[in-house]
């Protein structure tokens, strides 16, 4: 189970998530939607470490630090990005590979010293990408340079390099993002997929249906703050996610 | 599940099947075939150049080429490592110079990049510029470690095992074991997973560090590693030229450093074994034409990097696929995309850029 409290970031004088409460139940997945400028994006950047927060984060009753990318990867929460971030000269493999659990023997005592051990651990980490990168339906662009794929290979491919880590809750910044009917139709089924294999997730994006598809539960964030949650045929009758959309009328409804 | 019926993924990781091993083998017969056709003093000046140089931008093919790290300082540990080495090894023997040398540039290197750890790019450009200063002046006025104006001569051949490899030729196959030792120790970063995670460091930190690459660790652990090659390179250079001064470490070398790394070739290994032969060899062959040397030199150099943007790898590259195009002609595309998969279909056009 995730549970951030009170989680801030500000950026100069604009305080872009402003004191935001969120928890991700195990096996529970969130949809979060909001208008854009909302904070979603940086509120995930401040659960992952890329931007300074304040705030308490705990991940299975645990805390973590923010601020600390690797320590928040650790605890078992991976994100994807708003556009695919996927290293362009690696192979998709390799790629996969970077976000393995098991970090023994990748440094330079196992390049020079320790080859034997190194090499025996890199097959079981190779084994483990492979599956991760069949699961996402890459495994045959294995060796490709991750460069060479679309746009929506590269968003499955990141999906796969999120996966391998074993994370207990992912986060997925617009996983439909530039993305076609077909294409997020088969993410939408992948994420379904891997919820009911006990992942928890967090979905951040703009498709109202397909926020629908994937979740169970909706959060509204606008101006950095949570004004509604709950399920999602409740919260797009909430009259403050209405006017957040579309603007009050002058005469006040 | 889609990819339940994909083509049998390859056996072997990757890391297992690329050749730079056999590589390193040639280089090692190669040098050695080098050392025994070579017949002249001048001969052996370019070949032990050319040795200790390909150390040196090895080295720097770690910490820029690699990691990313747009340093200034290879020159200075260079330097360091040459002042360093003779210190050490004052009234004995050279092994205690290399060791000396190791130690010194590791630690400071260290010590460097902790100081500056926090400055990322430029600012770290500049850093590393303003450390190469200031050895400089180390190296003239901190007479104790170095010598009255920094300038040392008569420092003695190296020597292993009461064994002095003072000729020519002896000394060409001594340097050519350090650069087998050299490019094998890189063969083996090539081959691990350092590499992929160096290279995920310097195309981006952020995403690197998010998916659990250990960025400190890589960022100092790679601009030590890359600084000590040049202490090494530093070691021999005064041991095989037997005068060192502060000027053979001005920032004139910084740029032949980059130049090796460019001109040979950024991506690959390999790369700075080649632009280190350009470098020391190709200003030589320009002495006929006498006054206009640098400005041919100048010239040949703008020539190389338009015809070659990958480096002089690059054509080698382009020769070995021709050769392979040659032998088997059916080419085969990489994994046929199977019609039911719908997100091989469509390639967003109009994709966004921006995180």
């Amino acid at each position: 189970m995730l549970r951030a409290e009170d989680i801030a970031v500000a950026f100069g004088a604009v305080r872009a998530v402003d004191g935001v409460d969120l928890v991700v139940g195990d096996g529970e997945a969130v949809g979060m939607v909001g208008p854009n400028g909302s904070g979603k994006s940086t509120l995930l950047n401040a659960l992952t470490g890329v931007v300074r927060a304040s705030g308490g984060l705990t991940v299975d009753g645990r805390r973590v630090p923010l601020s600390r990318p690797q320590a928040v990867r650790r605890a078992g929460v991976a994100r994807t990005f708003q556009t695919p971030q996927t290293f362009a000269e690696l192979t998709c493999i390799e790629n996969v590979l970077l976000a393995d659990a098991d970090r023994r023997a990748t440094g330079l005592a196992g390049a020079w010293v320790a080859r034997g051990p190194m090499l025996r651990r890199e097959r079981v980490r190779w084994s483990r990408a492979v599956a991760a990168l069949d699961r996402v339906g890459l495994a045959d662009r294995a060796e490709d340079e991750a460069g060479l794929l679309s746009y929506g290979q590269q968003r499955l491919l990141e999906l796969a390099r999120s996966l391998v880590g074993e994370p207990r809750v992912l986060l997925a910044d617009e996983p439909s993002a530039g993305l076609n009917a077909a294409e997020t139709a088969t993410l939408g089924r992948l994420l379904r997929d891997l919820h009911a294999g006990g992942l928890s997730l967090l979905v951040v994006d703009h498709k109202i249906d397909f926020i629908e598809s994937v979740s169970t539960r909706v959060v509204v964030l606008q101006l950095g703050r949570v004004i509604a949650e709950g399920p999602a045929a409740e919260v797009w009758r909430n009259a403050e996610v209405v006017a957040a959309y579309l603007g009050r009328s002058r005469a006040g409804a | 599940m889609p990819g339940s019926d994909a083509p049998a993924p390859p056996a072997r990781p990757p890391i297992y099947r690329r050749h730079q091993l056999a590589g390193v083998a040639v280089a090692a017969v190669a040098v050695g075939l080098l050392s025994l056709m070579v017949d002249s003093a001048f001969g052996y000046g370019l070949l032990h150049s050319w040795l200790v140089f390909s150390i040196l931008g090895l080295g720097f093919y770690l910490v820029f080429g690699v990691s990313g790290q747009f340093a200034f300082s290879q020159g200075a540990f260079f330097g360091l490592g040459a002042y360093a080495s003779v210190w050490a090894s004052d009234g004995r023997s050279f092994l205690w110079g290399l060791a000396g040398a190791v130690v010194v540039t590791a630690l400071v290197a260290l010590a460097f990049a902790l100081v500056v750890v926090r400055s990322d790019h430029f600012y770290f450009a500049i850093a590393t510029l303003a450390f190469s200063f200031i050895a400089t002046v180390v190296f003239r006025e901190f007479e104790a470690f170095t010598a009255p104006g920094g300038e040392i001569v008569g420092i003695p051949k190296p020597d292993l095992f009461s064994h002095t490899f003072d000729t020519g030729r002896s000394l060409a196959l001594f340097l050519g074991g350090f650069l087998a030792l050299a490019l094998l120790l890189t063969a083996f970063i090539e081959r691990s997973p350092l590499k992929r995670e160096a290279i995920a460091f310097r195309d981006n930190r952020q995403v690197a560090a998010t998916v659990g690459v250990p960025v400190l660790r890589l960022r100092l652990g790679m601009f030590v590693l890359g600084s000590t090659y040049a202490g090494v390179a530093g070691c021999l250079f005064a041991h095989k030229s037997g005068f060192i001064s502060p000027e053979s470490f001005s920032l004139e070398l910084g740029i032949d450093i980059f130049l090796i790394l460019l001109l040979g070739g950024i991506g690959s290994m390999w790369g700075p074994v080649l632009g280190a032969a350009f470098v020391v060899w190709a200003p030589e062959q320009l002495r006929f034409v006498g006054e206009y040397r640098a400005l041919i030199y100048g010239a040949l150099l703008v020539a190389v990097i338009v015809a070659f943007p990958k480096g002089l790898i690059g054509l080698v590259e382009l020769v070995w696929a021709q050769g392979r195009r040659l032998r088997r002609p059916a080419t085969t595309p990489s994994g046929p995309v199977a019609p039911d998969e719908p997100l091989d279909a469509g390639v967003t056009a109009g994709a966004p850029e921006v995180v």
